[in-house]
């Protein structure tokens, strides 16, 4: 009997193992990764009057799905008004349309197998928009027309068109933070127009337009003008303050993705678009400018252009209480060199680079200024983090002004900006 | 009547005398004690009928009959067993001279006769009186001869032994750069030979017993007294006592009559072929159990760091040394763990991949129908058949096929589309971590967990998979031999054994013995390098004279 | 050397109780703290740790009365029969209350990366890996601590060294923030919360060299200290107080926004989900060996092991009574705060009791005589 009693417990957690089932198991390529997701407001549906049968799966009129029969999905009337604690929007349309994008995997196969040979048949990736009032509701659509379980934990990027966000994301972040699988790490971009043409995208050098925008947002070093941030810091800042600035996009072109400026967001709402010129303004505020380049009119010539790179700056804010007025002080260094020279000027004469330096920083400064001025007057809108710094520093006073900080009390605090621009070197030609 | 209850007392008394002389040496075999005891007779022939009715009509055992003067003797030895230039020389030899160069009136008397070649005639090593049948039937058996007197009920046994024997080589599975190329034989006397030229230190005790009630097989247990724990040797000794069983027919057998968890999958008892790491053993304090007929020598007691360590680890420098040690650690855990991780990393947490591996994943199994689990599966179960299979395949033949059976049929199958190329890559590089593993039962063990772990990861995932490490750990921590832990000197921790685990500390380092085995002698090595002898210092001192 | 032993070393108890000290509930500590306390949550854990090393102070003192002996066997002979075999019995029944607390909340945190596998199974198969080790004594299940423990240290010091480059420490200002009447009510509750402080009750015993003891429990107690510390300033700082109170598993959100140099290894969380496993089943299985020593030493049966095997049905029951993960939240505050209760009454109780009566005098004086 001893002998036996192994052999017992071996088989009894065997049993055990196998109950768990396998309904945790899909297979790789069963489930169709979702690497892009554009949420947009359904265009108006062609046929009124649908009312109770618009819950999930019906199909605006203008879609463009590649690859697959535009069949019309099944109406579950009677058995899903049920469901419903509240009747479904009688006669308006349901509140949002989510495109996801994701990636054939035939198409790849065909690629990848037996010898090269550019661009197998057929296209490459799948997009497809559903419907509904709610981004499970239109998940549950969406499943019932793609055969896979849709899969985000390769998520690259989460577009949210200009319409939506006027409304407030709140119920967007919502969804894609709530889930585990969803990295912390995708990019969040402001449409300017659809979302959905974003997505729609085919550029020529990669395979989806998820992976085009994911490196264009990441790549901050030539220029200032656009703005890197993950999902982490916006849920950060938005908790923190309700605002926060999201990159800009829009599809230029069958082909191409603009990726410059920046939406302004206060209070999970959006309210305003920045330039690209502002935007570089706020990322020095913010001292996160690692790049971009700056045109200054030539002291001795004033037809030419002087062109001066970033190439490092420590910017700091610091905070004192005056008066019990909140006064902020922008300072930090910056060092640039000079890249591009349109004049015959010899650069090689401290007096003259003095001069060059000293309209850099003016224009630095200037760009700064501008940025923090709009913020105050037009926007109303902290996005500097300064209510944070305030809340950490002097707790009772933020107690005091916590409740109209955006509206009252920060346009009214003062903003230094004490920012210096060096030039540093210039390449090989003087 | 009287006298025999006298002799009973007496000899008991004396019984216990030569116990107590007996401490070191095993108590007599099972088999002798179950054996009828039958002493020898006084008549020649007589003799010789119950050993023909003993052994039957076996036409290799060879009896001699000779007479010197008028003494008849027999001498009888096992055809092909024994040596016979021993025979030959030795005991006929000297017989015969001893017959015709006496002077012709001489007699010998038995008495006289058997005295003389017991005392004089015989120029030969070990030499035993035989006094019953069992013994002399036996040591026959063994290959020594046995010279019988008409007329006296003892018989003299000369050592002969010269069977076929298989010349001292390198070990095939234990090879290394490094280091003396002998192996053990089959034959007991050469392996303690061995194992005694590596330390000639007097200390050194080798014990023989049989085991066996037909085999009557030659164990012997080897070990440094002052070194090892005498409880430790106490308690092998106890355990091959109990040993009852027909046959031993290889060390395995002792290892599993003996060892402390038999149902487990995990040897707790080393087996190696090398006399240089049963020597560096036994100077750690360790017991070795020889077996005749079988190259592999049991080590005890053995914890998991002793399954891992090969002793090429020593022979090099020790920051190779620590790196190979590194490297099959690592190597025993993907052995284990490979096929599982990719099957939990695919169907359940594709997440944990980086994108563009996991699109190219999904792209290769696309065309594949089998889920991820079948096909890890299959493609492990070929492994093992193709590894099962080219261990009975010839040389040369084993080679080719290896090379065609991975690469045509890897090829092949990938193309067909029953494999993926990442399984293929998966599962060849896990058959190469399985390579590293230096003892052959621990490499066994873990390749069976192997089968466990994809088990687990097919239902459970990556949780599975930890539970499964879970449970091995648990297991090991239960894990004894011979009352070492499994885990030392892991856990409990101690910390100046670890010298010699998972890395190789330089050998000036290692002044004494690991503590796990709760030795008597803790010194083992002394840094006396002095330091006004000139290693590669100022060499021109030397010169300037 | 031949036999197990059943001795223990101090490094193995520390270790031990650092092992229990944290399970699962560490992983959601910053977020309770930032809900009560916010950012000054870290005093709270000094003080709670403070009051906790009070409490052991007794019961390591009342344990070196009894040499050889555990709560089981002295708690009747201080207080008599009818009183102390209750007392233990509802030691037990805790201990058996607190594994089932554990495994719940374990296997909640399991479903965010096996979210259709039923909840039953993966309780019973850690329980039962649990009952395996459990059975065969404490030392092996010290030896299985022992190993895992680096593993432990491993994934925190990953988590937080990893977490070190966006942490603002900014983020805990500013200091003293709430009223100091919460503070000290909530280093209560975290103290009461430490479950794993009143092991010593039955296990010091088993000690190799009991008078380490009590250096051993006051390392292990600030070492826990330092742990929690480190997850605490490392969630608060890299996520803000505002953030984390709407984090459910804030250790495991830390884990996904892991950055290194700007870059990710954003996918780091479900492989510590599973490194968690570890964490969590050195709790589990020191729960259930509890539970089942104390059984088996009321019962005075000879063997421990017995008591193992009837155990796991309860406390899988146990487990799978509460409703959803805030029921779970909302049960094990309340069984742990009347454990505090418990855990800092009896011992200092039981200890005047026995200076009253002289039993540990009585006790050394029948231990003489039987020499």
């Amino acid at each position: 009997m001893k002998a036996i009693r192994p052999f017992l417990i071996l088989i009894f957690a065997a049993v055990i193992v196998i109950c768990a089932g396998c309904s945790n198991r899909v297979e790789i390529n069963d489930r169709s990764i979702v690497l892009g997701v554009a949420i947009d407001k359904p265009a108006a549906p062609e046929e009124e009057g649908q009312g109770k049968e618009q819950q999930g799966g019906t199909q605006t009129g203008n879609q463009q799905n590649q690859g697959e029969d535009s069949g019309s999905s099944p109406q579950k009337q009677e058995s899903e008004e049920f469901l419903r604690p509240e009747p479904p929007s009688e006669g308006k349309s349901p509140r949002y349309a989510m495109t996801i994008e994701t990636p054939i995997i035939k198409a790849l196969a065909g690629g990848g197998d037996g010898g090269g040979g550019g661009g197998g048949g057929g296209p490459k990736k799948l997009v497809v928009s559903a419907t509904g009032d709610t981004f499970w509701d239109i998940e549950r659509s969406l499943s019932i027309r793609i055969g896979r379980q849709d899969f985000y934990g390769h998520l690259k990027v989460l577009i949210i068109s200009e319409e939506v966000a006027r409304e407030g994301i709140l119920p967007v972040m919502d969804f894609f933070t709530r889930r585990r699988e969803i990295q912390q790490n995708i990019k969040l971009a402001i449409a300017n127009g659809e979302a959905r043409k974003v997505l729609e995208v085919e550029p020529p050098e990669e395979d989806f337009a998820a992976f085009y925008l994911d490196s264009m947002l990441q790549s901050l070093y030539r220029t200032s003008a656009k703005i890197n941030t993950d999902m982490l810091e916006i849920r950060r800042d938005l908790t923190d303050s309700g605002n926060v600035v999201l990159p800009r996009v829009r599809a230029s072109s069958p082909t191409e993705i603009v990726a410059g400026g920046a939406a302004l967001i206060k209070d999970w709402k959006f309210i305003g678009w920045l330039s690209e010129v502002e935007t570089s303004g706020y990322n020095i505020a913010r001292g996160n400018v690692t790049g971009g380049a700056i045109n200054i009119v030539d002291p001795k010539d004033p037809e030419g252009l002087i062109t001066v790179l970033l190439r490092g700056s420590q910017i700091k804010t610091s905070l004192e209480l005056v008066d019990q007025k909140p006064v902020y002080t922008i300072e930090g260094i910056s060092e640039w060199d000079i890249v591009e020279k349109g004049t015959e000027t010899m650069l090689w004469d401290t007096s003259y680079l003095a001069q060059v330096e000293k309209r850099l920083e003016m224009e630095v400064q200037r760009r700064v200024i501008h940025v923090i001025d709009k913020m105050q007057r037009e926007f109303k809108a902290d996005v500097f983090g300064f209510g944070g710094m305030l809340s950490q520093k002097h707790p009772d006073y933020w107690a005091k002004v916590k409740s109209q900080w955006d509206d009252k009390y920060f346009p009214e605090a003062e903003v230094y900006v004490k920012v210096t621009a060096d030039i540093r070197r210039t390449e090989t030609k003087t | 009547m009287f006298k025999k209850v006298l002799k009973k007392i007496f000899n008991s008394k004396a019984q216990k005398e030569q116990e107590q002389k007996q401490g070191e040496l095993f108590p007599e075999p099972l088999w002798r004690k179950q054996a009828k005891q039958m002493p020898l007779k006084k008549d020649l022939q007589s003799n010789l009928d119950t050993i023909h009715q003993i052994l039957g009509d076996s036409q290799d055992i060879i009896i001699r009959k000779m007479s010197v003067r008028s003494t008849h003797i027999a001498l009888v030895y096992l055809e092909g067993m024994v040596d016979y230039a021993v025979i030959n020389d030795f005991i006929l030899k000297p017989i015969v001279l001893e017959s015709r160069q006496a002077k012709p009136d001489k007699d010998f008397p038995p008495k006289e006769l058997y005295s003389r070649l017991l005392n004089h005639v015989t120029p030969a090593g070990e030499v035993v009186e035989a006094s019953d049948f069992d013994q002399l039937v036996f040591l026959v058996l063994t290959g020594i001869g046995a010279v019988l007197v008409d007329g006296q009920n003892k018989a003299i046994m000369v050592s002969a032994k010269g069977w076929p024997k298989r010349a001292v080589s390198e070990p095939d599975i234990e090879s290394v750069i490094r280091g003396p190329r002998e192996g053990f034989t089959e034959t007991l006397r050469v392996n303690t030979v061995l194992i005694r030229r590596r330390i000639r230190d007097p200390n050194l005790r080798i014990i023989t017993t049989q085991i066996g009630r037909r085999s009557k097989t030659d164990v012997a247990i080897a070990y440094i007294k002052g070194i090892a724990d005498p409880e430790l040797v106490d308690e092998v000794k106890k355990r091959l006592e109990t040993i009852d069983i027909d046959a031993i027919m290889e060390s395995a057998y002792v290892e599993q009559l003996i060892e402390d968890n038999w149902w487990s999958p995990f040897p707790t008892v080393q087996e190696t072929e090398r006399p240089d790491t049963v020597a560096a053993s036994l100077i750690e304090g360790r017991v070795a159990i020889i077996v005749d007929n079988t190259p592999f020598v049991l080590l005890v007691p053995a914890n998991i760091n002793m399954f891992m360590v090969s002793p090429e680890d020593a022979y090099v420098k020790w920051t190779a040394g620590t790196f190979v040690r590194f490297l099959r650690f690592g190597a025993n855990f993907i052995a284990m763990l490979l096929p599982g991780i990719y099957i939990a990393l695919t169907s359940f947490h594709p997440e944990m991949l980086p994108t563009g591996l996991a699109l190219s994943i999904a792209a290769t199994r696309e065309a594949v129908p089998f889920p991820a689990y079948m096909e890890a599966f299959l493609m492990e179960l070929s492994l093992e058949l193709l590894r099962e299979a080219g261990i009975r395949l010839p040389g040369p033949i084993s080679q080719t096929i290896g090379i065609v059976g991975a690469l045509v049929v890897g090829t092949a199958a990938v193309q067909a589309s029953l494999v993926s190329p990442v399984m293929v890559i998966v599962v060849a590089f896990t058959a190469i971590a399985a390579f590293s593993t230096p003892t052959v039962s621990f490499g066994f063990a873990i390749r069976q967990m192997r089968f466990m772990y994809m088990i687990l990861a097919t239902f459970l995932g990556l949780y599975g998979m930890m539970l499964g490490l879970l449970v091995l750990l648990g297991h090991f921590a239960c894990l004894k031999s011979f009352g070492m832990g499994y885990l030392e000197p892991f856990a409990p921790l101690s910390t100046s054994d670890l010298k010699d685990v998972m890395i190789r500390m330089p050998l000036l380092t290692m002044h004494n013995r690991p503590a796990s085995f709760g030795h008597s002698d803790d010194y083992r090595m002394e840094d006396r390098r002095q330091d006004d002898l000139q290693r590669g210092v100022d060499s021109d001192r030397y010169e300037s004279n | 050397m031949l036999k197990n032993s059943d001795r223990i070393t101090a490094l193995q108890m520390f270790i031990i109780l650092v092992s229990t000290f944290n399970a699962i509930e560490v992983i959601v500590v910053p977020r309770v703290l930032a809900l009560t306390v916010g950012q000054d949550g870290w005093l709270v854990l000094i003080g709670g740790h403070f009051l906790s090393a009070i409490a052991v102070f007794f019961i390591v003192k009342l344990g070196m009365l009894y040499p050889h002996e555990t709560f089981a066997e002295y708690a009747p002979k201080i207080l008599g029969r009818f009183l102390g075999i209750p007392i233990v019995a509802v030691a037990a029944i805790f201990w058996v209350l607190i594994c089932a607390r554990i495994l719940r909340q374990f296997a909640d945190f399991i479903q965010l990366i096996l979210p259709q596998t039923p909840i039953e199974v993966i309780i019973l198969t850690v329980l039962l890996v649990a009952g395996y080790i459990a059975r065969h004594g404490i030392e092996p299940i010290a030896r299985t601590i022992e190993i895992l423990f680096p593993v432990f240290i491993s994934i925190l010091g990953l988590l937080v060294l990893g977490s070190l480059i966006e942490v603002d420490l900014m983020r805990l200002l500013p200091i003293l923030d709430a009223s100091p009447k919460i503070l000290a009510l909530e280093s209560i509750k975290t103290s009461f919360g430490l479950e794993g402080q009143e092991i010593l009750l039955m296990l010091l015993p088993f000690m190799a060299i009991p008078e380490k003891a009590y250096s051993t429990v006051y390392g292990a107690l600030i070492c826990n200290l330092v742990i929690r510390w480190a997850l605490f300033v490392a969630v608060i700082g890299f996520f803000g107080v505002e953030l984390t109170k709407t984090l459910v598993w804030p250790v495991e959100e830390l884990s996904r926004s892991l950055t290194i140099g700007g870059t990710f290894i954003g996918r780091f969380d479900s492989f510590l989900i599973s490194l968690w496993v570890t964490v969590a089943f050195t709790s589990i299985l020191v729960f259930l060996f509890l539970a089942s020593l104390t059984v088996s030493r009321i019962m005075k049966f000879r063997e421990q092991s017995i008591t193992v095997l009837p155990l796991i049905p309860l406390i899988f029951i146990a487990a799978l009574l509460p409703d959803s993960i805030v029921t779970t939240e909302e049960w094990s505050d309340y069984l742990s705060n009347v454990w505090g209760v418990f855990i800092f009454t009896i011992p200092p109780l039981l200890l005047l009791i026995s200076y009253i009566r002289g039993t540990h005098k009585k006790n050394s004086r029948e231990r003489l005589k039987e020499r």
